[in-house]
């Protein structure tokens, strides 16, 4: 009793201790617990064994028997593996090597049964099958002399099979296992002998191993390599499997390691890797095992670029923090500075994400943050060092972007105490690597903060301006934003160095490059103003001497000639400008740009109407200067295709006044001169032609100026101008012909103004002068009362001369001899009375033979005169005859016989002078002669012997200006309308001289005013004393234009004046009615009227 | 009210100015190619004329910032005055000031000059236009003449040739500012020593 009442107390007490000693582990239930999964899949199984065995017990005979045989193994096979996983899981440890008796000898009915369906039926299809799971239980069993029994079978009797691989695989681990790798590689081999299957990846990988356990890495890293790249069904087999462990390229490539490092080199590990991994996970795995391999072998040099890849590929991986400890004590033993940027970036990244990770414990991310933090600065510094020491830009570009990395970490996050070095150090190095926008940046960072010192800052801020004057220089390589960038940068940093530094030693530098950006940038203005600033402050500078220049050039380019003209003689007149050379080059610029100004102006000049004014303002600018000279002569030529001759004249008077020595002023003034006697101002086109004659270079066409100048000035009425000029080309020896010009335009002048003094004194210098001229002498001399013996001699002289000239000697000395017959008078005897008569007959016949040889001479006038002569010869010997006295003693009726006898002779005579009157008016009729004898005959009376018509006319009468008028023919020399018109104001002025000249130029240019042209030549003629030529003109005016009125009136006016009666009637009468105010007309001769006038005698 | 008053005194002062003379579009409608040549040529004109009006804007656009400038600079003078004890600094920014307000005034003037020779365009275009009316006989409207085009084109370019001239006389004022501006600068120079104020810093 006692016993059995203390069995259950024990047993309870057991079970409490128990329960104290080891408490129950909570048991979860269901799919949670492995454990009870697997004893419900065990139970599972045990149904589906029941049932087949039942099924087997119904169909012993079927064809599928060992088709139920196979499955009731495999269910056994099954529930062996549940009953190893049951013991497996329930061993605390875990250990793989569990027993299991229950699993054991389930296997073993398994292989039980795989030999039963082997025995009982050869020729089931599945055989091959059978064996191989026979073979495996066996194995897995451990009885591997039947394994191998069995595999050998099954590889040799199913070759066909496609267990035959993984039999022969198993195989030859068999022999690996017992390091016996030639006999395992013979079945390895037979593996890959056969076509590619799902077993050849893992073939080849145990080769690998076959080969490295045998030394051979060379063969080994092959086998790896091609287990690696298996594709096709292969791979399939080799991949990991859903709920398969084993991934066989991943593993190849994974082991590849060991035996990489003896073979390949390191530098191409990364490339071979990436070339076999298929994913990134084995690419990882492989490189994390090659590194750790290098860095174990002390190969830091590899290892580096290794831990680099991987951070880089997985900046997350779980060993990161040990991989960038790693990668840096590789890079302190190994240095690497041309990967410093991507050092630095790995370990910023590892860094920021582990300090960024909550799960980061702050213990771990503030030394994180420390040691890595030093690492970067190491790395990047010492990188730094040697890229300064090599120059290499891209390594120095490569050490930028390293600083550049720490700081957005390490100052922009952390606040690192460092960072303002490395600041500084990133400029520099920026600088260094040409990055010069960013480097001006950081520089002005660096000055920008506030714990920078004063010599620090400026020296930061000059450093910026130079960066970005360095970024500018090289501007096409430029974005069009960095170039606003960097001119942005450079105004701002300079504006304030020189607010800051004025007077720094390289503030001139700094001016020059911001100057130089404006100048780059096309902001010329601005430009200008800066360069002119900088050339002005330091004159003696390279900057100084270089700004001049380019302020020059900004207007060049701005096309502003007259600014770049302006600007350089402003710098020429700066006094601190002293250097020969660059004063030389100013100059020039000035010059080339005054000259381009002047084209550009001459060119507008010729398109442009105010194009003159322009070219005369800028001569104004220059004037003394050749530009100009050069520019009033353009304007002068501008001026003369616009036809301007008021501004001509007004260029013209400029280039005398300022530049009476330029060699372009005889065309100048020759041109002007010509213009102006175009335009009917004879006035100034003498004053030209005098100034050009003067000028002239060539003697003979200045003497032809200095001629025609002074017949113009003769013309024109300047007695004294004309006079001077003759002088001048007496002074000079003129061609006599010359001189002769003048002085006939001199004698006309002398003549018209009664001053037959000057007119003798004239011809006396010139005793070989034409006929025409020593008549004009022999004329002045009677005029001024000599008497006419004394000019018998030149009279004498001219009487052989043909034409009116001899013509006229010869009535001279035919009145000469006619005033010495009437000085014969009777004596104080009858006997000498006679002898007296006698001679006087003889002598008037003498004088009539002279009258008649002149006569003969058929020259109209003196035709006329020499018929009114003879009339006076015929009166003169009458009168002689009737005065001859009566002798003393006589009677009264004697004397009156001896009267009347002498009457008688006498009366022939008075007969003949009456006939040589009529003679002579009807000669002068029938030549319409208009000289005072012709008046005088056609009056009845005998003409009183010669007379020359006596002019008077105002020396210097106005000058109409009519500036229009004179413009049109500056236009239109030919403007006949023109031309009539500033005549007829040169008449109402009272200067018969200039209208007579503008009339000549009218009958020249004829046209449809020659007719009014005649008619006012005709008047001018009249005035000036000469009526046969008022004649000529009228009857030519008349002729071109019969309807002519003003001529037909003024011929009629003439008419009356020398008594033609009937011609003045016949003329008035084809007048019909006129307007009165035509009678007062300039173009009419004073005087005129309706009347016809008393009728000549006849 | 006010706003109805405003525009009735716009349409007034419009039609006061009377209307541009045009040749209808149907009468060139018969204008052989050579013709049309002519057209387009003058046409071309007026778009080099509306060009010119896009870059006198453009010259606007720089004075008025220059003007802006030359402000800040007085400002930045009047600040300076005191320290520097000489009113030459400010003498000088008025100076500069007022050379960038005429500057203003002339590129303001340049660009009514621009426009003007828009007009101008358009009336040569009308003319040349109603010359080839005549020239080949063309049916345009009743009592067609060609005085009335020549007469608007003439009436243009004097509008033109009188906007040049004060132009140029603007031009000329503005040349003789900026030698004062820059007597001025240079006064304050001589007694400073400052090159950058004005130049450099404003």
């Amino acid at each position: 009793m006692r016993r059995l009442s203390a069995s259950p107390v024990c047993a309870l007490l057991v079970c409490v201790l128990a329960g104290c000693a080891a408490p129950p582990r909570p048991r979860a239930a269901g799919i949670e617990n492995v454990v009870v999964r697997l004893q419900r899949d065990v139970a599972k199984v045990d149904r589906a064994i029941e049932a087949t065995k039942r099924l087997l017990a119904l169909a012993h005979s079927a064809p599928y028997v060992p088709d139920l045989y196979m499955r009731l193994a495999e269910l056994y096979a099954e529930q062996s593996r549940y009953q190893y996983l049951i013991s497996y899981e329930s061993d605390p440890r875990r250990r793989r090597a569990v027993v299991s008796i229950p699993a054991r000898l389930l296997k073993e009915q398994a292989v039980q049964l795989y030999d039963r369906v082997a025995r009982e039926f050869p020729d089931y299809p599945d055989l091959d099958k059978a064996l191989f799971f026979k073979g495996h239980e066996l194995r897995e069993l451990g009885s591997y002399e039947d394994m191998i029994a069995t595999f050998e079978r099954l590889v040799r009797d199913f070759p066909k099979s496609r267990f035959r691989h993984q039999a022969l695989i198993i195989l030859g681990d068999y022999h690996f296992d017992r390091s016996n790798f030639s006999r395992a590689e013979d079945y390895y081999r037979k593996v890959i002998a056969d076509a590619e299957g799902p077993q050849h990846a893992m073939a080849r990988y145990k080769l690998a191993w076959s080969r490295q356990n045998q030394n051979d890495c060379k063969g080994a890293l092959a086998f790896f390599e091609a287990a690696a790249r298996t594709q096709g069904p292969a791979a399939a087999g080799a991949a990991a499997e859903p709920g398969r462990k084993l991934d066989i390229r991943r593993e190849a490539l994974v082991d590849s390691g060991f035996c990489y490092t003896e073979v390949r080199r390191p530098e191409e590990a990364v490339s071979f890797y990436r070339s076999l991994a298929e994913s990134r996970a084995a690419y990882l795995a492989a490189l994390s095992k090659l590194a750790r391999r290098y860095h174990s072998k002390g190969q830091f040099k590899a290892a580096a670029p290794l831990y680099r890849e991987i951070l880089e590929v997985d900046p997350n991986h779980e060993d990161a923090l040990e991989f960038v400890q790693r990668l840096y004590e590789g890079l302190q033993k190994s240095p690497s500075p041309q990967t410093v940027d991507r050092d630095v970036d790995i370990i910023v990244r590892v860094t920021a994400l582990r300090y960024f990770n909550p799960a980061t414990p702050e213990a771990t991310r503030k030394a994180m943050v420390h040691d890595f933090e030093v690492y970067a600065r190491d790395l990047a510094t010492k990188a730094q060092l040697v890229a300064r020491d090599s120059g290499d830009a891209r390594l120095l570009d490569t050490v930028a972007t390293a600083y550049e990395r720490y700081l957005s970490f390490f100052r922009d996050v952390t606040g690192s105490k460092e960072s303002q070095a490395i600041e500084a150090n990133l400029a520099d190095v920026l600088f260094a690597a040409r990055r010069y926008i960013a480097a001006g940046r950081a520089y002005e960072a660096v000055a920008g903060r506030k714990s920078t010192g004063a010599a620090e800052r400026k020296s930061a801020l000059f450093s910026a301006a130079a960066a970005y004057a360095q970024a500018l220089k090289a501007s096409k390589q430029l974005s069009p934003y960095e170039g606003v960038a960097a001119r942005a940068g450079l105004y701002r940093v300079g504006r304030q160095y020189i607010a800051l530094y004025p007077q720094a030693d390289n503030v001139a530098e700094l001016k020059f490059n911001i100057a130089n950006a404006l100048y780059e940038e096309g902001n010329f203005r601005e430009a200008i103003v800066r360069f002119m600033s900088l050339a002005e402050q330091y004159p003696d500078t390279r900057e100084g001497q270089v700004a001049a220049q380019l302020s020059l050039d900004c207007y060049r380019l701005l096309f502003d000639m007259e600014g770049l003209a302006r600007a350089g003689q402003r710098l020429l007149a700066h006094a601190r400008i002293k250097d020969e050379g660059l004063r030389s080059k100013i100059a020039q610029m000035v010059a080339a740009a005054q000259q381009r100004q002047l084209d550009v102006l001459t060119v507008t000049a010729g398109t442009s109407e105010r194009g003159a004014e322009a070219l005369l303002s800028f001569a104004a600018r220059n004037v003394g200067s050749v530009l100009g000279e050069k520019a009033l002569l353009n304007a002068f030529m501008a001026a003369r295709e616009q036809q301007d001759l008021a501004q001509l004249v007004k260029i013209g008077d400029q280039l005398l006044r300022h530049y009476p020595k330029s060699s372009e002023m005889v065309n100048v003034l020759t041109t002007l001169g010509k213009l102006t006697a175009q335009a009917a101002q004879f006035d100034d086109a003498a004053r030209y032609l005098v100034e050009a004659a003067r000028r002239e270079t060539t003697a003979a066409r200045g003497l032809e100026m200095e001629r025609t100048a002074a017949v113009l000035l003769a013309q024109r009425g300047d007695r004294r101008g004309a006079e001077e000029g003759l002088r001048r080309l007496q002074q000079v020896g003129a061609p006599l012909a010359l001189q002769l010009d003048v002085v006939q335009a001199l004698a006309e002048l002398y003549r018209r103004s009664g001053d037959h003094g000057a007119l003798i004194e004239l011809l006396k210098g010139y005793p070989q002068s034409p006929p025409e001229l020593r008549m004009d002498g022999i004329r002045a001399q009677l005029q001024a009362g000599v008497p006419l013996d004394r000019l018998a001699p030149d009279l004498r002289a001219l009487g052989g001369v043909p034409g009116a000239v001899g013509a006229e000697a010869r009535l001279l000395l035919a009145e000469l001899a006619r005033q010495q017959l009437d000085a014969i008078a009777f004596g104080a005897s009858r006997r000498e009375d006679a002898k007296i008569i006698a001679r006087r007959f003889a002598l008037t016949n003498q004088v009539e033979a002279q009258y008649l040889s002149v006569v003969k001479l058929k020259q109209p006038a003196q035709v006329v005169g020499a018929l009114g002569g003879l009339a006076l010869l015929y009166q003169g010997t009458a009168k002689f005859l009737d005065s001859a006295p009566v002798p003393a003693g006589l009677s009264a009726a004697d004397a009156a016989r001896y009267r009347e006898a002498f009457h008688a002779k006498a009366q022939p005579f008075a007969r003949k002078a009456e006939e040589a009157i009529k003679t002579c008016a009807d000669t002068a009729i029938q030549l319409k002669v208009f000289t005072p004898a012709a008046k005088a005959c056609l009056s009845g009376q005998a003409p009183t012997g010669p007379s020359f018509a006596a002019v008077s006319l105002p020396p210097r009468p106005t000058v109409p200006e009519a500036p229009a008028l004179r413009a049109r023919l500056i236009k239109n020399p030919a403007d006949g309308d023109a031309l009539m018109q500033l005549a007829l104001l040169h008449l109402k002025a009272g200067d018969l001289y200039g209208a007579r000249l503008v009339v000549e130029r009218a009958l020249e240019v004829g046209g449809g005013t020659l007719s009014a042209a005649h008619n006012l030549a005709g008047v001018l003629a009249y005035q000036l004393g000469e009526p046969q030529e008022a004649f000529r003109h009228f009857q030519e005016a008349l002729r071109t234009d019969r309807k002519n009125t003003r001529a037909r009136l003024n011929l009629a006016t003439l008419y009356r004046e020398f008594g033609y009666s009937k011609l003045t009637t016949s003329e008035v009468g084809g007048l019909g009615d006129i307007p009165a105010e035509l009678l007062r007309d300039p173009a009419v001769l004073p005087g005129a009227s309706l009347d016809e006038g008393p009728a000549e005698k006849k | 009210m006010r706003t109805w008053a405003a525009v009735f005194g716009v349409i007034l002062v419009a039609s006061c100015r009377g209307g541009f003379v045009r040749v209808p579009d149907r009468a060139l409608t018969g204008l052989p190619t050579e013709g049309r040549r002519w057209i387009f040529d003058a046409e071309n004109a007026v778009v080099a004329a509306l060009d010119g009006v896009d870059i006198a804007l453009e010259g606007v656009r720089e004075a008025d910032e220059q003007r802006m400038r030359a402000e800040r600079s007085l400002r930045a003078a009047e600040q300076r005055r005191k320290s520097i004890g000489t009113d030459l600094g400010v003498v000088a920014a008025r100076s500069r000031l007022t050379w960038a307000q005429l500057g203003q005034q002339l590129a303001r003037e340049r660009l009514e000059l621009a426009r003007d020779k828009v007009r101008k365009a358009r009336a040569d275009l009308e003319l040349d236009k109603a010359r080839l009316v005549v020239a080949y006989d063309l049916v345009a409207t009743r009592g067609f003449r060609l005085q009335p085009f020549e007469e608007q084109a003439l009436a243009a370019a004097r509008r033109v040739e009188a906007r040049q001239r004060q132009v140029e006389a603007l031009a000329r004022k503005l040349q003789q500012q900026e030698e004062q501006m820059q007597q001025a600068q240079r006064r304050y120079i001589a007694q400073t020593g400052d090159h950058d104020s004005g130049v450099w810093l404003d």
